[in-house]
């Protein structure tokens, strides 16, 4: 595996039927280096999460090649892809996602569950990683806390299996615009200091400046000039 | 540390009610299960123990089986009654270790009085592994004593010294104060034919000598007196009818037309060692073919029939068990298969997470046969709850006192049985969700 290598993509192309003529992802190269954070913009429906589902292996693309940390994804089978994917790979949904009947911690625990780490070590590793997130309470229910602590859980839960990449599909997109700063810190502050590269996607223009590194999926494709 | 079960308790208990009611009707068909099969190993080993050490019956009963039912398990008042005098004729070449007279046909509230001879309760086992025991007092003496079953004392709260008098027939009206105004004027209303047809004997009271322990038995339902005192309240009827200046009867004035019985418990010398005579077979078929006028019957083999005719039955419940426990399984199929709706977001993060399909699709068997574990516990909970109760109402209401029991085995199979059919239940909506589309099922996308 190769960490200085978190996302390297190279003519891969996707599209849902075949019978469709456009693809709904057309990309010729996309690099990420180690611990560098990269939004990836455009407008709702052009297919960006579409593309972190591919990065993440839930789909395959038709032509191309994608590798994570080195390694083609999309060329394990079954299981060993999984375990890969829960290794190497956090993924921060827009609507956070959390396991319904499961605590804060528990549903921190439950990535580690897929870890590397040992059984013994998961529930303190998991409670301080909640409290350098600031969640004080870590048995309680999500339900009752609020957005913002939600959003923590849900970053926590990315960050706990030490990921090469996450993921962050639209990771504001719920959120008021205070609150979606302050939830954008804590998810680019946590990949920093984990040493985690991060592909975020919005359409929210304001994203843009906490962003050294920004490309829409327009730019991507083949035709277009790249930046 | 999280497992895979800890996911699956709070899958569980997210779903606590369609858990519950789930678990419940697969508790329903095991404790059915359960209890139809301890109930008929239980009744099966009632029956065994009700005919003792006896080896043959000989009576005048119409079928060998209805003899044994009657004789037995009083089932009914035999109809027929044999000379005890020829009895004794007929059986007398043989090599007989016993032969105890018995007379049926009398009651006191509906409880049947036996009158035999002292034998009955020396010679007799009624439970081959144990004998008789007294709980209070002797057995009968002189005429007109009792000695009461332990059910029938308790169902009648009889105590050593009390008196009443019997009834010719079955009849609730017997009283213990022969001239208590209520008790004559029931005996003339004759409410019910049975009452109609009965008659209560005022020869004589009688009065209870003793009581015996329970021996689990039929006969725990009995009330024994000794013959001579039978045979003179009828015989001092019959002699009323035909000179009604008759005041007294006495074993004396009694004669070999009075001296009637209506079986014969019967057991022949039996080498140690051996449960089984070996002159049997070879007496019970001389008894047969030479002696139309009598019914003989091996009460070891009748019971064998009669249970080969209940196991049909039996079959066919225990059929209806299965497949009930079957239903059950299609419940559990049917309520995970209808909530996997919900849960393919849950089911496609945990995907993302890094949990496989394969683990998946085990996660949701492994739900789908912890139901069926849950239920089953909870059936053998019932099972022993149910088996308690409906060994008190066969008692109340048929005299047949069983102990039904869990075995081991058979219990050890059938829970396992209901965790295989629950988590081959589980096989669909486990497929479903190892199918579970993850991207699809994570929308909104964009």
């Amino acid at each position: 595996m190769d960490r200085n290598s978190p996302l390297s993509i190279r003519d891969m192309r996707f599209r849902y039927s075949p019978l469709k003529p456009d693809w709904t992802i057309d990309i010729s190269a996309l690099d990420l280096k180690s611990g560098e954070q990269l939004l990836l913009t455009g407008t709702s429906g052009r297919g960006k999460s579409t593309l972190l589902y591919l990065i993440a292996g839930l789909l395959d693309p038709v032509e191309g090649r994608i590798l994570v940390g080195g390694t083609d994804l999309h060329s394990m089978r079954g299981g060993v892809r999984d375990h890969y994917r829960g290794r190497n790979i956090g993924v921060i949904f827009q609507t956070f996602n959390l396991l319904q009947g499961f605590s804060a911690v528990e549903n921190v625990l439950a990535a580690l569950m897929f870890s590397a780490l040992p059984g013994r070590e998961h529930r303190q590793y998991a409670e301080s990683l909640l409290a350098k997130l600031g969640i004080e309470n870590p048995d309680a229910d999500p339900d009752q806390m609020s957005v913002g602590q939600q959003q923590r859980v849900a970053v926590a839960r990315a960050v706990a299996c030490e990921p090469l990449l996450v993921l962050a599909d639209e990771p504001t997109a719920s959120l008021d615009p205070e609150l979606a700063d302050v939830a954008m810190n804590v998810i680019q502050e946590t990949c920093r200091q984990r040493g985690a590269a991060l592909l975020c996607t919005s359409h929210d223009p304001a994203m843009a400046k906490r962003f050294n590194r920004r490309i829409s999926l327009e730019e991507l494709s083949p035709e277009t000039p790249k930046r | 540390m999280m497992t895979d079960f800890t996911i699956i308790i709070r899958s569980l208990r997210l779903r606590l009610f369609s858990t519950i009611t789930t678990a419940l009707t697969v508790a329903v068909a095991i404790a059915l299960m359960l209890v139809l099969l301890s109930l008929r190993d239980a009744s099966r080993k009632a029956f065994d123990r009700g005919s003792g050490n006896m080896q043959l019956l000989v009576s005048a009963d119409s079928s060998p089986m209805g003899s044994v039912l009657n004789a037995i398990f009083y089932a009914n008042p035999p109809a027929r009654a044999l000379k005890w005098a020829a009895c004794q004729e007929l059986l007398k070449t043989y090599p007989i270790e016993y032969q105890i007279p018995v007379q049926q046909g009398d009651t006191y509230r509906s409880f049947p009085i036996v009158a035999t001879t002292p034998e009955f309760f020396t010679l007799f086992k009624p439970d081959p592994e144990s004998g008789w025991e007294l709980a209070q007092g002797t057995a009968f003496k002189s005429e007109f004593e009792i000695v009461a079953g332990a059910a029938a004392a308790q169902s009648l709260k009889l105590s050593l010294g009390d008196s009443f008098y019997i009834t010719h027939g079955a009849s609730d009206f017997s009283d213990r104060d022969p001239d208590d105004a209520q008790a004559e004027s029931t005996q003339h209303q004759f409410p019910t034919l049975k009452m109609a047809m009965a008659q209560m004997h005022r020869y004589s009271k009688y009065k209870v000598a003793g009581i015996l322990k329970r021996t689990g038995t039929s006969h725990d339902r009995a009330l024994f007196t000794d013959l001579n005192s039978t045979w003179i309240v009828h015989a001092h009827q019959n002699r009323r009818m035909k000179d009604p200046s008759v005041t007294h009867t006495s074993a004396a004035d009694l004669t070999d037309a009075d001296k009637l019985i209506t079986g014969v418990y019967v057991r022949f010398k039996t080498p140690p060692g051996m449960s089984e005579s070996p002159v049997l077979s070879t007496v019970y078929d001389e008894l047969k073919r030479g002696h139309p006028e009598i019914t003989v019957a091996v009460p070891a083999v009748e019971i064998d029939r009669l249970f080969s005719i209940v196991s049909n039955i039996d079959e066919i419940f225990i059929a209806l068990a299965a497949v009930i426990m079957v239903s059950s399984g299609i419940a559990i199929m049917l309520a995970l298969y209808n909530s996997m709706e919900q849960r393919r977001r849950q089911i496609a993060i945990l995907r993302v997470m890094g949990c496989s399909q394969a683990r998946v699709f085990g996660l949701i068997v492994t739900e789908a046969a912890l139901i069926g574990l849950l239920g089953a516990v909870a059936g053998v909970v019932l099972a022993l709850i149910a088996n308690q109760v409906s060994a008190k109402i066969i008692d109340s209401k048929l005299g047949l006192i069983i102990q039904p029991a869990l075995a081991a085995e058979p219990t050890l199979w059938v829970v396992l049985a209901a965790v295989v059919l629950a988590g081959v239940a589980g096989i669909v909506p486990a497929l479903m969700a190892y199918r579970t589309p993850v991207a699809r099922s994570l929308r909104p996308m964009g």
